[in-house]
């Protein structure tokens, strides 16, 4: 899809923001809306329905909170958070609530604008869960449950298997650990992240070049992973 | 420690005592042998037993017992006739030593177990007293704890606030300047990025100041630069300064007519308004109203207003707001502009309070500064 038809939200009540925001994404190529809180917001994103909702965490009335809930309910566009280092639980939370990634304040327009391309590029191309696709460097065929990795066939267990299918069906999202566990394990396995950790260690064994560098699977430090199949 | 009545031992010390109390009867009986020609029975008695007493409180039960019987026998022997012998002629002496002896065992006895009960009593009223000042010891070093936990905590929401007030300008500057850099962009939307560069790094500088001001507000530092000015080049001057963060936003002034000049520091004053009109904007939406009044309140006295239609305060929360780390609803950067211009309006003797704001909701801001001294 044409990116300059891309529409995106955002959500901030520094009005200073706000207008360096729409003149950067402008000139980037998206279109964009602002709305000065999470009510406003809402509003917006029912009537607009933008490709991507960019939003503050700490605003009057309605918070960044709020709106991902609010959204989440209706919809599964991705929700890039602007987040800073005072509010990290808040942060945990907005990402366990469906947000789809963070960008730190104060940020430069690069690395904003790449966040933004990476989820945009995920919800243009949906994976089918049952059908074999392709996603980067990785061909799957779920129903053989084969999985190959440039090419060369990899051996996957059952659980592995299902914990990579489920990165690459949320390829580019922060995904944090109570999320991931929540997914695979049930809701009942959410406090225990050393269990990730083990299968995330042996899935890169397999998976990376050089497990201790990793390509693929990357940690987010005291947050979760991001997976990222290119 | 707990006084061990019971547990007698024989040991140096206690034959000391032994040899005492039979050192001070053989001096006392000497004594009233000396004086028999002044003296009668009764006083040789009583000061016989005044004697048990004394060695019963000095030296302890077993003396005080070994001392009734030799009084007993010695007043026997010396006072009771026939004198120089323990033999008793008539009947009613046999019972003035029955007597003697028992008033001297029994007070001797009593006397040593009440000086027993006085040392246990001040032995456990030292206890008390130790205790008493471990626990007020330990209180304190408590209370010290918690004085620092809170002051640490007081610490953090401020540094909390504080930062969030630098890095709100800084990352509209940063995004500005990554997007000039990044992206061939039109002249004019380049100009408008250079302008909020420009604005936001005011806004920098005079949070900054801002904080300089409180500081020395708060260690009585401060030397206000008072000068004769008008209420409207102050209004006008803090208007100015807020410009950009008042874009969208429908402002009013209204100044009444013929106010008194005031003698203030036009800097720190012009400072006030303008945390109270960034402090509107933010919690104000798009196009909502905000209104800034400059009124005379008595003879004096000049009351300045901020009012917006903003999400407002709770009456319950009003007077906390203008402490330096006060957060309304989790919201951080609100406290600190309004703990300054607090500490601005103080430094001018004057009071800051606040009233409903418009349309039922939002907050009113209100100040009031003495016009002050005439040159």
């Amino acid at each position: 899809m044409n990116e300059a038809l891309r529409k995106i939200l955002v959500v901030d009540d520094e009005a200073q923001i706000t207008r360096v925001l729409r003149r950067g994404l402008e000139s980037a190529g998206f279109q964009v809306r602002i709305a000065a809180d999470g009510r406003a917001g809402l509003e917006s994103f029912r009537a607009w329905l933008p490709d991507l909702v960019i939003t503050d965490l700490s605003m009057p009335g309605l918070d960044g909170l709020g709106l991902c809930e609010r959204i989440r309910q209706i919809s599964e566009v991705p929700i890039l958070v602007l987040s800073v280092r005072e509010d990290e639980t808040t942060k945990v939370k907005a990402l366990d609530l469906g947000a789809d990634d963070y960008v730190a304040k104060p940020f430069g327009m690069a690395e904003l604008t790449a966040r933004i391309r990476a989820l945009l590029r995920r919800t243009s191309a949906p994976l089918q869960k049952d059908d074999p696709y392709e996603a980067g460097d990785f061909r799957i065929d779920p129903q053989q449950r084969l999985v190959e990795v440039c090419g060369r066939p990899v051996h996957l267990t059952p659980k592995e298997f299902e914990l990579l299918q489920f990165f690459l069906l949320n390829r580019g999202k922060v995904l944090t650990h109570r999320v991931i566990l929540s997914a695979i394990w049930g809701s009942g396995s959410t406090e225990q992240p050393e269990y990730l950790r083990v299968f995330v260690g042996n899935l890169r064994k397999k998976l990376e070049p050089n497990p201790a560098a990793p390509k693929y699977i990357k940690t987010e430090p005291w947050i979760g992973y991001r997976f990222d199949p290119w | 420690m707990p006084y061990n009545v019971s547990t007698v031992t024989w040991n140096a010390r206690s034959a000391f005592r032994y040899l005492m109390a039979t050192v001070a009867l053989t001096m006392l009986v000497a004594l009233l042998e000396m004086l028999r020609p002044a003296l009668n029975q009764t006083t040789n008695a009583l000061a016989l037993v005044l004697a048990v007493i004394l060695i019963a409180v000095t030296a302890g039960r077993g003396p005080a017992l070994y001392a009734a019987i030799l009084a007993g026998l010695s007043f026997n022997y010396f006072f009771i006739g026939p004198f120089y012998s323990l033999r008793i002629g008539r009947p009613e002496d046999l019972l003035a030593f029955l007597v003697f002896v028992a008033t001297a065992i029994l007070v001797g006895q009593m006397s040593s177990r009440l000086e027993k009960r006085v040392i246990q009593t001040e032995a456990q009223q030292q206890q008390l007293e130790r205790v008493r000042v471990d626990y007020q010891r330990a209180s304190a070093e408590a209370a010290e704890a918690g004085e620092l936990r809170r002051s640490e905590q007081l610490k953090t929401a401020l540094l909390d606030a504080i930062a969030h007030d630098l890095r709100t300008p800084l990352t509209s500057i940063k995004a500005a300047i990554s997007t000039i850099r990044q992206q061939p962009v039109p002249g004019e939307v380049e100009q408008e990025l250079y302008e909020v560069i420009e604005q936001e790094a005011d806004r920098l500088n005079h949070f900054i100041q801002g904080m300089m001001d409180l500081a020395q507000l708060e260690a009585g530092q401060v030397t206000l630069d008072s000068r004769q000015v008008s209420a409207e080049a102050i209004v006008e001057d803090a208007m100015l300064r807020a410009e950009p963060l008042l874009a969208g936003h429908n402002v009013t002034i209204s100044v009444e007519p013929d106010l008194p000049a005031l003698r203030v520091d036009p800097r720190l004053v012009s400072q006030v308004i303008y945390s109270l009109l960034e402090n509107a904007a933010r919690y104000s939406g798009p196009g909502d109203r905000i209104e800034v009044a400059v009124q005379r309140s008595a003879e004096n006295i000049v009351r300045f207003s901020v009012a917006d239609a903003g999400p407002g305060i709770a009456p319950e929360l009003r007077s906390q707001v203008f402490q330096k780390f006060f957060r309304a609803g989790g919201q951080a950067g609100f406290g600190v502009g309004l703990a300054i211009a607090h500490a601005i309006v103080q430094a001018h003797r004057g009071r800051i309070w606040i009233e409903d704001g418009l349309q039922g909701r939002g907050i009113n801001v209100k100040f009031e500064i003495p016009a002050g001294d005439r040159v």
